[in-house]
């Protein structure tokens, strides 16, 4: 059985000049080879045992994706200590509790924007003895004891490893598939994070059964651009890239992700739902904006019949590759649901895309959806059968529960927890309501967020609420209706497509907040309501009365604000909370909304709107 | 005056006085910009100091007075030898190629480093291509400090005002100057551009070293950043020091606030 630090050597003895990892810097690819990395990873292990790591020992990693931390991940495993990959945009006090938590004695990070936020919580730390930072950029001025540069730490694992050249070698043995391999925070729609404990072999029995079923090669090319702390990140990018020896691409700079991802046109490709809605709308409104009704007439004809031989050569691929989506052999979407308009369209186009369903718990991946190549779409909800070992159970109250070789250990310090959320047996509660027959696995919302009207009657809020983000316009929704006899819905909308449009009709505009209220831009999505309430018990159930009021926020949902998790899923409580007078003046019938800042002045006057 | 014994002025401007066809501009004003400092010009408008800047960078030739640089004394001097004596600058109006995207914007800011002529250059032979691969590694650098990369290749026309602005900034950076110049470089941006503008002010003093002289008329924005602050009114200095020193000088509340002259 394998472990993360074994499957390394086997690179390097099998592919040590293929090219293992590419970082864009100063405009040009750089490539490191298996041989380089390894080498690299080796004198880091080296620097990090000389400043006294020991196995078990608990590594935070906070950055994007850039070569340095990836070492440090593996470095950190050679040893059997235990990476704990954070959120590179976190600030103190969203670190606070996770490095509190999970008592890190390193931390590396990449750049001056995490130390500002990790060196204000040294006081509280008394374990961290290291905070190892990548880009000296703006740090070097720093008079903080703990600090050290990667170079000076792996200058500092050279001479380590002339004095005891076999320590690392003889740590790397010590590893077995049930070290602790990764600490991972779970993202938190409805609680504070908690630190899932998964072992090597969690990772890797599950990435050795997707890999296999899927058909990965070495030769695959995988974009890294999600962020490290994603359970999601660590399956898709790390550990299959582990597993398969491919290579992986880091983009230059979080504003150039699209432009890079074109260049590298990576042949297996893992999403959250927005990154595909983001690519679906901007191909929508741009076609929407051009003049040629070709484009059109092709998207609109391959929706509703498939692909003709014309459309492909004209159209659809030249999209894809606009978007380095050209060579993709299969992509993968999940981590919450995606709406059946975009995933229609990204098979249409001939993106072989599938659902996937998984969690931290369950390292990453629980199922895949199984789907004919030439399927132009499946059925909504479905997120795949299970992998192989993998067992799905459907509690009393709907709740998915699920068994394998990749059920976490528990929550890290936290015993309590870790008994709530997996039984004696092994099961692990996934917070998600589904249903699971022939095989086939459906996730329909979390277990907290299903409603009830007054009527005594349940919708599940989230459907309807995908329902109306399959338009193009529609960034975000939250439909609200516990205990009501009908339900009201906050939309926000899609800056970069409303304003393509409002470009277009040359309406004026200076940004969301003005376009948000603008009576045209209101019409737009009201026809959406509209369209979407003639079609209500479809989605909602046959006891879901229509969308009776709605209005168009004139801001994005935040995550400072915590109204979203770092991935981006909303968390209803927090916006309910934080929108409740909206929410009351739309029940309350009331035709206008005054929003005010801190110092009582209007900012804008929303129309509360009546379907 | 300011002028603490340990610090070394890189440019004195002793007496200069300057007026067009009897306007006077510049009344006998006289000042240091030590080394390694953040030197902010402030006055409300009218009161000389793009003028004065003009002056330091040979633009505009002082009737009286002189100015020594880096040790060399002079009184006239041609905008080019400030270029080549190592003053950058940048402009209120920004002066870039509009047709020209980012990188070879910022690559036109190399151009007195480059020693290849211009046969070498059009055929890329002799020294041409390995000198084209030294500044190109010295302009990406410009951009990844600046944060361009995504707009590395688009053309400078089509970007945002504040963009266009740290382009500017990023071709004068590329000369490698010893003193900077910036003329207003946070006039007409939004709060968010106005902040990051002084971050990167304060990151090229402190990573480059580079001397920054620059002229506002929003005083807010700059105390905060400067190590050293002169004040001209009606084309006279009224007040020179430490942020704190000056915000508490009268004349300079006085002018401020507009008392009658």
């Amino acid at each position: 059985m394998e472990t993360f630090p074994s499957l390394l050597q086997q690179h390097i003895t099998q592919r040590a000049s293929h090219t293992a990892l590419r970082m864009k810097r100063y405009g040009i690819w750089n490539a490191y080879s298996w041989q380089e990395v390894s080498a690299e990873v080796a004198t880091l292990a080296n620097g990090f045992a000389a400043k006294g790591l020991q196995a078990g020992d608990r590594v935070a990693v906070i950055g994007n994706n850039v070569p340095q931390l990836f070492f440090a991940i593996m470095a950190t495993q050679s040893l059997g200590a235990v990476p704990v990959p954070l959120h590179a945009d976190s600030n103190s006090e969203e670190l606070r509790g996770m490095l509190v938590n999970c008592e890190a004695k390193f931390v590396v990070l990449q750049d001056q924007q995490q130390a500002d936020s990790v060196i204000p919580l040294l006081g509280e730390l008394p374990m961290l003895t290291q905070v190892v930072y990548v880009d000296t950029r703006g740090i070097e001025n720093y008079k903080v004891d703990q600090l050290i540069s990667f170079a000076e730490m792996q200058k500092g694992g050279e001479a380590f490893a002339s004095q005891n050249p076999n320590h690392l070698q003889q740590a790397v043995a010590q590893v077995t598939p049930d070290t602790d391999a990764f600490i991972v925070y779970t993202s938190g729609t409805s609680g504070t994070p908690r630190g899932a404990v998964l072992s090597h072999s969690n990772f890797l029995t599950i990435g050795q059964a997707f890999a296999e079923q899927e058909k990965l090669g070495e030769e695959e090319e995988v974009f890294a651009y999600l962020p490290l702390s994603y359970s999601s990140a660590l399956f898709y990018v790390y550990t299959l890239w582990m597993i398969k020896g491919y290579t992986i691409n880091c983009p230059e700079s979080n504003e150039t992700t699209m432009s890079d991802m074109r260049e590298v046109g990576p042949t297996f490709l893992y999403g959250p739902p927005h990154f595909f809605k983001a690519i679906y709308s901007q191909i929508n409104s741009r076609a929407a904006s051009s003049k040629s009704k070709m484009i059109d007439k092709h998207l609109d004809g391959m929706m509703n019949k498939g692909r003709t031989w014309l459309g492909s050569k004209l159209v659809f691929e030249p999209i894809k590759d606009l978007y380095g989506l050209s060579r993709i052999k299969s992509a993968y979407v999940g981590g919450d649901i995606v709406s059946n308009e975009v995933f229609h369209f990204f098979r249409a186009l001939g993106i072989n895309l599938k659902t996937t369903y998984g969690s931290a718990e369950s390292a990453g991946c629980i199922s895949v959806q199984e789907i004919t190549e030439d399927a132009l779409t499946g059925e909504e909800n479905v997120v795949g059968t299970p992998l192989r070992g993998v067992e799905i159970k459907i509690l009393d109250n709907q709740e998915i529960s699920f068994k394998g070789p990749n059920t976490f250990k528990g929550y890290y310090g936290d015993v309590a927890q870790s008994g709530q959320a997996k039984d004696a047996e092994g099961w692990v509660k996934t917070g998600d309501i589904g249903e699971f027959a022939n095989n086939t696995l459906k996730v329909l919302e979390r277990v907290d967020c299903k409603s009830s009207f007054s009527t005594g009657a349940d919708f599940i809020p989230k459907q309807i609420e995908n329902a109306l983000k399959a338009s193009p316009y529609i960034k975000d929704v939250v439909v609200v209706g516990e205990q009501r006899d009908h339900s009201v819905a906050l939309i926000v909308i899609d800056g970069d497509t409303v304003g393509a449009w409002a470009d277009m009709r040359q309406i004026q505009f200076t940004g969301l907040r003005e376009l948000a209220t603008k009576t045209e831009v209101v019409e737009l999505i009201s026809e959406r309501v509209r369209d979407l309430n003639t079609k209500i018990t479809q989605v909602g159930g046959s006891n879901c009365p229509p969308i009776k009021r709605y209005t168009v926020l004139n801001r994005e949902f935040s995550v400072a604000a915590g109204e979203m998790t770092r991935s981006r899923k909303i968390r209803r409580q927090v916006i309910g909370t934080n929108n409740s007078k909206i929410i009351e003046a739309l029940f309350a019938g009331e035709p206008t909304f005054d929003v005010t800042d801190s110092a009582g002045e209007l900012v804008a006057k929303l129309r509360l709107e009546t379907a | 005056m300011n002028s603490p014994d340990n610090k070394k002025s890189i440019l004195v401007l002793k007496d200069i006085s300057l007026s067009f066809k009897g306007v006077k501009a510049i009344t006998d004003i006289s000042f240091n910009v030590y080394e390694g400092e953040i030197c902010s010009v402030i006055g409300p408008n009218g009161a000389g100091k793009s003028s004065m800047l003009n002056v330091i960078n040979g633009v505009y030739i002082p009737q009286e007075g002189t100015i020594t640089f880096d040790g060399k004394e002079f009184t006239k001097m041609k905008p080019h030898s400030a270029a080549v004596m190592g003053i950058g600058r940048t402009f209120q109006n920004i002066a870039l190629f509009s047709g020209m995207s980012v990188l070879d914007n910022i690559m036109s800011g190399r151009n007195l480093m480059m020693k290849a002529n211009f046969w070498e250059h059009a055929l890329n032979i002799g020294r041409a291509e390995k000198e084209e691969l030294e500044h190109r590694q010295a302009v990406e650098e410009i951009i990844e400090f600046l944060g361009l990369q995504s707009i590395r290749k688009t053309p400078v026309a089509s970007l945002a005002y504040g963009l266009q602005k740290r382009v500017e900034l990023g071709r004068a950076l590329a000369a490698k100057p010893k003193m900077l110049l910036l003329d207003e470089p946070m006039a007409g941006m939004t709060m968010e551009e106005k902040l990051d503008m002084s971050c990167f002010i304060q990151e090229i003093n402190r990573n480059y070293g580079t001397t920054i002289v620059l002229i506002e008329h929003d005083m807010g924005v700059v105390m905060d950043i400067s190590d050293h602050v002169v004040v001209l009114d009606y084309g006279k200095k009224i007040g020179d020091g430490a942020p704190d020193e000056v915000m508490n000088n009268q004349d300079v509340i006085d002018a401020y606030l507009g008392v009658s002259h």
